[in-house]
């Protein structure tokens, strides 16, 4: 299992490498930073001079790939892609191109509120969806099951703006439950994050719900169902020891993968019901066309998969006694 | 269902089970099509009652049907009634059935590889059978799992507990299985084709156990299986399903002396065997088109070489021609009609020596395949699926390549063809041409000398191309003829095959198992090969289809002077169909020689060891010890003799070094280092054959 | 001419259009041909949702095409009425061109209000200017230019909302359609050749297929759009990218699987080169997988461009969709009184195109695939 994972660890490093280097290409070759420079200033009034200045305030007046003009091993490090590019392999995450602050800082006091938000979103969606398509694979067929898939195909039919709007609407505006928008750290944070929590689950249901309900089907119509069933077992005993546990070993080995991921910030919700998170961030940096903090999101986002996936690997070897103990290849 | 009182049989007293007027339906739409209609038996304590039929006869819906077990919402049971143990399930309550189940009747299946759930330790799959009928306390579940294992020969058993599946080999899987089923001492077991999966060898273990257990417990067991000879090995009693029907029963001795049913004799005289080497086998036709009888009618009838009017449109009547002995057929007496001898006896093929040419040599014909270990693994050694092969194939003959599942057969084909390439030795065709250094591109235009058909019927043939499209295949990639002349060959190998020249338009699922087999062969044929490889082509048919397809194989052969290397692990299927054969064991082959030779007088132990656990329709026992443990793993063979850790005779000499071939007879030798010449009756002396007899 | 200005122009539209319609005929004829589609189609007719369903994506497609093709016609003095000419030559001048459907649509477009109006409404509401500093902003009735003639009524520069939900559509057709001609032939190329040939082929796709996945599919067409501009063929290229992924996975185990079927094993042993039976073995057998995905793709397609456009990452302000609808909704909620026509007609046509997608691609996928039937 050992050299498994770092089979898998090995595959981390290159991946990060041309992430970086895909990234690198569309920031800087496709769009250069004179681009930048006069995006940034606005077309029109913006001299030479201001441009030269604002690259030069910001690192971008580099050579791009080969500083020919420095010495020894400044004609590598004294580039535009080992400042801006490369150091975010080793963790240097820069500054804003706009507010000139330090980026690291930012996302760390923002990470938590996104968290907030998204966390109790994930949490209650995989139980709801656990919990729905169980019972809608157990009734297979029946009513309970048809209504069940008919909502989850409305659910997924409509967009999660909808949702958004209604539910600010008709919770915050008419019924005055919850504030409309915002987030306050304490007491209050519930009332915060009801709503949000609220329509952020609702629009995810529909899909996993159905995805599951195939999962368990599947699961179900499998051999040693039938042993089981010819053993006497309890219907309940077949479900929820035999066919859970096996059903739930791709569903829960994928969640370290997922939660990692929720640190990259759900950017509707954020936006929607302004919450200092990490979506409603990288907006703010798209909005203003802030390249630096969009270039580091997309790369962190890529580190935080591939950490993910790493771990949910771990988790997979732990799960499935077919790969801890050797003998089985992955199904 | 007007006549099952009339047609059940009278139950005898103490009987566990009591099938009458069975009838189960499965919903098709809002139709409901009937799968098993009006079948009667019973089952008494201690007996094995065999159930035996083709595939889609109905036999496994029957044992859900006693089970309870049938696909909810899907099949259901429309008439007649089980009793079990004096008591009617039909009247029982589910949760009354789901007692019964696992405790008074228990079930084991085929798959052994997948009734298992893979993520439980077979400890808690045991223990939960235990506890779920309040056998005994969780405590004490533990111990008697242990019990349980060591009954069914696990060795170490406590601390097998905490395996999992898919750490067992095959047979073991099995062996859990049935401590499983017989954990609470059931009165019945269905064994659903428990061993159809299994090799021979461990097929004769599992039954071994079986039989033993059965003996200790008194235990019934409906066996259910389409193997005839294992039938007439094991059965107490027989009966015959055909298409939904059960159309004989009759203690095993009796059924096997006087087969009544058109049906039962013609499936008796188409397995192969070598005394009817040189005939061909009978066969079962497919259906009559444009006949439809009256569903309550003979289900055979529309198959039946002796079918009459009434036939088709009358129940069939009930004969007893002895006692116990029940036939359901219209024609009285039907014993007494001699079968016509479709197959009359054709010319024994010529004499096969160092005669005709040879068409193909391999030397020392080795296939391994790396195994990845990753950046940072030590390098592992690689699995040696083929080890150092010699074959010659010579023009018009059969030799037969036999062994058991992971022996590396299938890779010498594989190998031969050219759809692996070989990591070392060579392959010559006929004309003296080395195909294993050749590159893909100048192997094109020599294809087409060597061709192969494989098992699965299913995925032989693409399903998106017409039939026709297929055979087009090869004459289109080897540029032979012109558009017009390809079309005229297709129509002609669909007449070589036995279908008519529309099947040409028509898409595989329109086809049978049998037609698709055939059509498989036909597309190898389209390019003129010299050379068949036959890849377990009959392994995946009923034994009816089987009789077809040998006999249509022997037929081109004849005809066109074929070589086929037929890789099979069906011993029967080699005493009637091979000229030679060569006994293939952990990427080796340990001996090879004329059939009839080696069959009547094996040499090596492994080919004693096989011949002993295959069972034999002729009912001739014969049988050595059974072989203990399972094929070690061709990645780590063991050093010297490959065969000596499983080898009843092995010796030192065995385990440090590598036997040499050992001339026996003409054309005839064994790698073995304890192999000896016949003695003046054609007998190898040996200790094997001294304890033969045994339980 | 370069490529942009020629597929810009309306006769460089009008033949992509024409083409795309003649490869859809072109691929509904060849499968008609072949039994197992006859097979899946008869199973679908029997479909009462799936056949509603393809019913309304007709009406779709329709409006979409007719928003697809169109031409340049002689322009109009706004004050006289008579076609302009240039002052130099007398030639007739014509205007930017418009589509069919604006042609048809034509009233609906010219019968501008000055400001909201309720559907069917009489009177419309002008937002003025009251208060101290003029921050308040009150609506206060006033006579309509054309009194109940816009049926779902008119947004806050006074434009029709039928007109603009009709005119949406064609967007969100196209970001489903071309979307999927970029990802799907894309995924099915790299796929099979994945899976066929296996050895550093794979290894390359795969370990750009990994770069490419690892960044989450929001943040890369972020990235891509804050590079290149908002705007249609940007998104639909940004999607593509983000999309082809998944499902050249899907394809690449399937020809793994279907590489050691015994007739592909066969075609190999008959000399068949290599091609041949990726085109006739492999590329059918998959096809059902392809075609699958991609339906049930286009209803979550249709459904990210609203979003993406919310969040500034989409086809723009200045593009008909769905999306700016919601999005200039979206502050007239708070309006009073309520101004909700905006919002619920984007929302109804959306859920006009999606929903009957989805069923759609569930009946697909039963009909062509039963291991994955959902029964």
């Amino acid at each position: 299992m050992l050299i498994y994972l770092l089979r898998r660890l090995a595959y981390v490093i290159p991946t990060l490498i041309g992430v970086n280097l895909l990234v690198f290409a569309l920031f800087f070759l496709v769009n250069t930073p004179d681009d930048m420079a006069r995006e940034a200033l606005g077309d029109k009034a913006s001299s030479p001079e201001q441009l030269a200045h604002w690259k030069a305030s910001r690192g971008y007046d580099l050579p791009l790939l080969w500083n020919g003009g420095a010495a020894g091993a400044a004609k590598v490090t004294r580039t535009v892609l080992w400042t801006k590019s490369l150091s975010l392999l080793w963790g240097d995450l820069g500054r804003s191109d706009m507010t000139r602050e330090l980026i690291g800082p930012a996302l760390r006091e923002r990470v938590v509120p996104s968290l907030c938000v998204s966390l109790p979103v994930f949490l209650a969606t995989l139980l709801l969806n656990i919990v729905l398509a169980m019972q809608s694979a157990r009734r297979r067929g029946g009513a309970f099951d048809m209504n069940v898939q008919l909502l989850c195909v409305l659910l997924m039919s409509v967009s999660s703006l909808i949702y958004i709007i209604a539910g600010q609407y008709a919770f915050a505006k008419v019924m005055r439950l919850t504030p409309v928008s915002g987030f306050q750290p304490g007491r209050d944070m519930a009332l915060f994050l009801a709503l949000p929590v609220v329509t952020g689950v609702v629009s995810s249901l529909g899909g996993g719900v159905r995805l599951y309900r195939t999962l368990f089907l599947e699961e179900m119509g499998r051999d040693y169902v039938r042993t089981a069933r010819a053993k006497g077992l309890s219907e309940a005993r077949i479900l929820y020891v035999h066919v859970l546990r096996n059903a739930l070993i791709p569903i829960v080995t994928n969640v370290p993968l997922q939660l990692l991921m929720l640190m990259t910030g759900n950017m509707l919700l954020e936006n929607f019901f302004s919450i200092p998170g990490l979506g409603g961030y990288t907006i703010g940096a798209l909005r203003s066309q802030d390249f630096a903090v969009v270039r580091t999101m997309v790369f962190l986002g890529s580190v935080l998969y591939m950490l993910g996936m790493l771990l949910s690997d771990i988790c997979y070897c732990l799960a499935d006694p077919r790969v801890r103990l050797g003998g089985g290849a992955r199904p | 269902m007007s006549h099952h009182e009339s047609n059940a049989v009278a139950a005898p007293a103490g009987a566990v089970l009591e099938v009458s007027g069975l009838t189960v339906g499965f919903r098709q739409g809002s139709a409901l099509r009937t799968v098993v209609r009006d079948v009667s038996f019973s089952l008494r304590r201690g007996e094995l009652l065999a159930l035996v039929g083709e595939s889609g006869s109905g036999k496994s819906v029957t044992a859900l049907a006693v089970m309870g077990l049938l696909p909810e919402g899907i099949a259901a049971v429309s008439g007649g009634s089980v009793r079990f143990a004096g008591q009617d399930l039909g009247s029982l309550s589910p949760e009354e059935r789901r007692r019964l189940r696992g405790r008074r009747l228990s079930m084991i299946f085929q798959e052994p590889m997948t009734a298992l759930n893979p993520v439980m330790t077979i400890g808690q799959q045991l223990a939960e059978t235990l506890l779920a009928h309040g056998q005994c306390g969780r405590r004490e579940a533990r111990a008697r799992a242990v019990r349980l294992l060591e009954e069914v020969g696990i060795p170490a058993a406590a601390t097998r507990l905490r395996d999992y599946p898919h750490q067992l080999s095959g047979g073991q899987r099995q062996r859990v299985m049935i401590a499983m089923a017989l954990a609470c001492r059931p009165e019945l077991l269905i064994a659903d084709e428990p061993t159809t999966a299994l090799d021979v060898t461990v097929q004769a273990q599992i039954m071994e156990l079986l039989n033993r257990l059965r003996r200790q417990l008194g235990t019934a067991v409906l066996f259910i299986t389409h193997n005839l000879a294992l039938v007439r090995e094991q059965a107490d009693r027989v009966a015959v399903m055909v298409s939904g029907q059960l159309v004989e029963t009759a203690p095993a001795a009796e059924l096997f002396r006087r087969p009544c049913h058109p049906y039962t004799r013609l499936l008796l005289r188409s397995v192969p065997s070598a005394a009817g080497r040189h005939a061909a086998l009978a066969a079962i036709d497919a259906p009559r088109p444009g006949v439809s009888p009256h569903p309550a009618a003979c289900a055979f009838a529309t198959r039946c070489p002796f079918v009459q009017d009434t036939c088709l449109t009358e129940p069939p009547g009930d004969q007893t021609p002895a006692p116990d002995h029940h036939v359901r057929c219209r024609r009285p007496s039907m014993f007494d009609v001699a079968l016509a001898a479709d197959g009359a006896s054709e010319e024994p093929p010529p004499a096969v020596g160092d005669g005709p040419r040879a068409v193909l040599e391999a030397r020392g014909l080795q296939v391994w395949f790396p195994r990845r270990a990753g950046l940072f693994g030590r390098r592992r050694a690689p699995v040696r699926a083929v080890d150092g092969v010699d074959l010659t194939l010579r023009a018009g003959e059969t030799l037969a390549l036999v062994g058991e599942s992971g022996c590396g057969k299938t890779t010498v084909g594989k190998a031969l063809v050219r759809l692996l390439r070989p990591t070392g030795g060579s392959v010559r065709l006929g004309d003296g041409t080395e195909l294993t250094r050749l590159d893909e591109h100048a192997l094109r235009p020599l294809r087409r000398r060597i061709q192969m058909i494989f098992q699965d019927p299913f995925s032989s043939l693409d399903p998106r191309l017409m039939a026709g499209e297929s055979l087009l295949e090869g004459l289109d990639a080897q540029r032979i003829g012109t558009p017009a002349e390809r079309r005229a060959v297709v129509e002609a190998l669909l007449g070589d095959v036995g279908l008519p020249p529309e099947a040409a338009g028509r898409y595989p699922h329109q086809f049978s198992g049998g037609q698709r087999q055939r059509l498989g062969l036909a597309r190898a044929l389209a390019v003129a090969p010299d050379i068949i490889v036959c890849d377990e082509c009959t392994s995946a048919l009923d034994v009816s289809v089987q009789a077809q397809m040998l006999n249509l194989l022997r037929r081109l052969q004849r005809r066109l002077g074929l070589a086929y290397l037929f890789i099979t692990h069906d011993l029967s299927v080699v005493s009637y169909f091979a000229d030679r054969v060569a006994v293939m064991y952990l990427g080796r082959i340990v001996e090879e020689g004329p059939a009839a030779e080696v069959l009547a007088h094996p040499a090596h132990p492994y080919t004693r060891a096989l011949l002993a656990a295959a069972p034999r329709l002729d009912g001739e026992s014969r049988r050595g010890p059974v072989l203990q443990g399972d094929l070690p793993s061709p990645g780590c063979p063991p050093d010297g003799c490959r065969f000596h850790p499983r080898c009843p005779l092995a010796a030192d000499e065995c385990r440090l070094r590598e036997p040499p071939r050992r001339p026996l007879a003409p054309a005839h030798w064994a790698a073995c280092h304890r192999a000896t010449s016949p003695d003046a009756e054609g007998n190898f002396p040996s200790r094997l054959d001294n304890r033969a007899t045994r339980d | 001419m370069t490529l942009a200005e020629a597929l810009g122009s309306w006769t460089g539209q009008n033949l992509l259009t024409l083409a795309l319609a003649a490869l859809a005929v072109w691929g509904g004829w060849r499968c008609s041909r072949r039994e197992h589609w006859r097979l899946a189609w008869r199973q679908l007719r029997r479909r009462r949702a799936a056949m509603a369903s393809l019913v309304i994506l007709s009406g779709y497609l329709l409006v979409a095409l007719l928003d697809s093709v169109g031409w340049r016609s002689p322009a109009v003095s706004p004050d006289t009425g008579e076609p302009l000419r240039r002052p130099d030559t007398g030639e007739v001048v014509l205007d930017g061109g418009r589509s069919a459907l604006d042609h048809l649509l034509s009233g609906l477009r010219r019968r501008r209000e000055r400001s909201y109006s309720a559907p069917l409404a009489d009177t419309g509401l002008a937002m003025t200017r009251m208060g101290e500093g003029g921050r308040g902003r009150v609506a206060v009735p006033e006579p309509l230019r054309f009194p109940g003639a816009h049926p779902l009524g008119t947004d806050r520069v006074g434009e029709d909302v039928l007109y603009q939900a009709l005119k949406s559509i064609r967007t969100g057709m196209v970001i489903g359609v071309l979307t999927t001609l970029l990802a799907v032939p894309l995924a099915l190329l790299l796929g099979i050749l994945s899976g066929y040939f296996g050895g550093w082929v794979d290894d390359l796709l795969q370990y750009v297929c990994i770069v490419l996945s690892s960044i989450p599919t929001i943040l890369f067409i972020a990235a891509f759009m804050l590079v290149f501009g908002q705007g249609l063929p940007q998104l639909c290229l940004a999607m593509g990218i983000a999309s082809w992924t998944g499902l050249y996975r899907l394809l690449r185990g399937e020809t793994l699987r279907l590489r050691e079927a015994d007739y592909i094993q066969a075609a190999i042993g008959l000399g068949v080169p290599h091609w041949r039976i990726l085109l006739r073995h492999i590329v059918p057998n998959v096809m059902h997988l392809v075609l699958i995905t991609a339906i049930l793709r286009f209803s979550s397609e249709v459904l990210a461009e609203a979003a993406l456009t919310y969040l500034g990452i989409g086809v723009g302000a200045d593009t008909y969709s769905w999306g700016s609808m919601i999005n200039d909704a979206r502050t007239e909620l708070t309006r009073e009184p309520l101004v909700w026509w905006k919002l619920t007609a984007a929302f109804a046509f959306m859920l006009g195109l999606v929903l009957p997608a989805n069923l759609l691609g569930d009946a697909v996928r039963d009909a062509l695939d039963p291991r994955l039937r959902t029964e």
